[in-house]
């Protein structure tokens, strides 16, 4: 996102927070598509994501009047999606639970060996989720460490030691796929 | 154009300006950010009908808001209300612990609680602001508070008398009817603002409201005994601190919408 499109986000939040109508459409219309990256990359399925983005809306109409101008706009916005998924997270943890599978799967055959460098889906799919969430809040939305604090509620060195910890774990992966095991 | 830059451009959905396929040229790992599939690179589209859902959720019933004040404002509240709490505490109670404690107990204590409680009330009042940056650690800040408050036991000398286990149940129940008063105060002021870790803020809560509770056993109880101290005084700030995050993730379960 750069830097015009947030002083614009930030403006439309301020002018939104006024009650002006035309504002909350153009903000709906600016920020949904990078929250909607957000939660997707975070590994959760699309059909799901149009609730979560939905209550994540609601959740921020029903809390605009805790935006303040001199605060970050990204990191708020970021910061409430980021609780209302893991809210639908737990939920659907919650109901899946409690599910009886009734009927057994049909079998698939099974996966052919990919020599190739996996996609970075699966390599992030790896990572420790504090970890994979950290290195796609840095790489995949660009925000800065101390916006990624601001929506982690967490503190600059934390996320600096998470995101070390997952290149790191990143490096491995793509050492050990490219070369083989280590002998 | 730095790989910082091209992170921040694949948020975006436009295409890819010259300066940065440059940097691409010569950079493998943005080479492999941007070559990975949607949603880690590349636009994502938003579909009509959603958008269009998504508009009317924020403007059904938009009316103005003030925003809230400066977390400044709200970190001197719970201060305030800490501040009365104990002085009710103490006007109700007496001040008989203050004449009998020696001075290094006293600068010990009033070190103890006006650190503690600002720490607890700053970080508390920032968590009612989404994206706000924490300061301290919650979990370090409670482990701090709990050591410096157990640490206080080595002020005391060990003393025998009598009555030790009704002392000791008294003080605790008077300890922990005042952490009660100041944690219900709390979540009105916190309820003002979208406290996004229910956990977090309780634990914050629970801390606060036990120092409130040590700072009326500080002034009120004249027992002058490492053991009473450590089992009725210290463990009002540990059990306040322990049931916090408890209560907060029951209110978290209850209380989650989605």
């Amino acid at each position: 996102m750069s830097a015009t499109a947030l002083s614009n986000i930030q403006q439309l939040l301020v002018r939104y927070q006024h009650g002006d109508t035309a504002a909350a459409a153009e903000l709906v219309r600016a920020a949904s598509p990078m929250l909607l990256r957000f939660c997707l990359s975070q590994g959760d399925r699309r059909e799901d994501v149009d609730d979560v983005l939905q209550e994540i809306w609601l959740r921020i109409h029903r809390a605009r009047h805790t935006y303040r101008a001199d605060a970050p706009a990204e990191a708020w916005l970021y910061a409430i999606a980021r609780h209302t998924r893991l809210d639908a997270w737990r939920r659907r943890y919650r109901f899946r639970a409690r599910e009886v599978q009734v009927e057994a799967l049909p079998e698939t055959p099974a996966p052919v060996p990919d020599t190739r460098t996996p996609p970075m889906s699966e390599l992030l799919a790896a990572l420790p989720e504090g970890q994979r969430e950290v290195l796609l809040l840095l790489k995949g939305c660009g925000m800065t460490l101390e916006e990624v604090a601001r929506t982690t509620s967490s503190t600059v060195g934390a996320v600096k030691q998470k995101a070390h910890r997952a290149y790191e774990c990143l490096r491995v992966a793509l050492v050990y796929v490219r070369r083989g095991p280590a002998q | 154009m730095t790989c910082r830059d091209i992170a921040r451009l694949l948020a975006e959905t436009a295409p890819l300006p010259e300066a940065a396929l440059e940097h691409l040229r010569t950079c493998e790992r943005c080479r492999l950010l941007v070559g990975s599939p949607a949603p880690y690179g590349g636009p994502v589209s938003l579909d009509a009908t959603l958008e269009q859902r998504l508009i009317a959720v924020v403007t059904q019933d938009l009316a103005a808001v003030r925003p809230l004040s400066s977390p400044r404002v709200y970190t001197a509240a719970l201060l305030a209300i800490a501040a009365a709490v104990a002085a009710v505490g103490v006007a109700v109670l007496g001040v008989r612990g203050w004449h009998a404690t020696s001075i290094v107990q006293k600068l010990y204590f009033v070190t103890l609680l006006t650190a503690g409680s600002t720490a607890c009330a700053m970080v508390l009042s920032r968590s009612m602001f989404p994206g706000a940056l924490p300061r301290v650690r919650t979990g370090v800040l409670r482990a701090v508070v709990i050591a410096a408050a157990l640490s206080a036991g080595a002020l005391y000398p060990l003393l025998r008398y009598d009555h030790f286990a009704r002392a000791v149940v008294t003080c605790f129940s008077i300890g922990m009817v005042h952490a009660a008063v100041l944690c219900t105060a709390a979540v009105y002021i916190l309820r003002r603002g979208l406290v996004l870790s229910r956990r977090t803020a309780a634990a914050l809560s629970g801390l606060l409201g036990g120092l409130t509770g040590l700072c009326v056993l500080f002034v009120f109880c004249p027992h002058l005994d490492a053991g009473h101290y450590l089992l009725a005084h210290a463990t009002v700030v540990i059990a306040c601190a322990a049931l916090g995050p408890v209560i907060g993730a029951v209110f978290d379960r209850r209380m989650s919408t989605f």
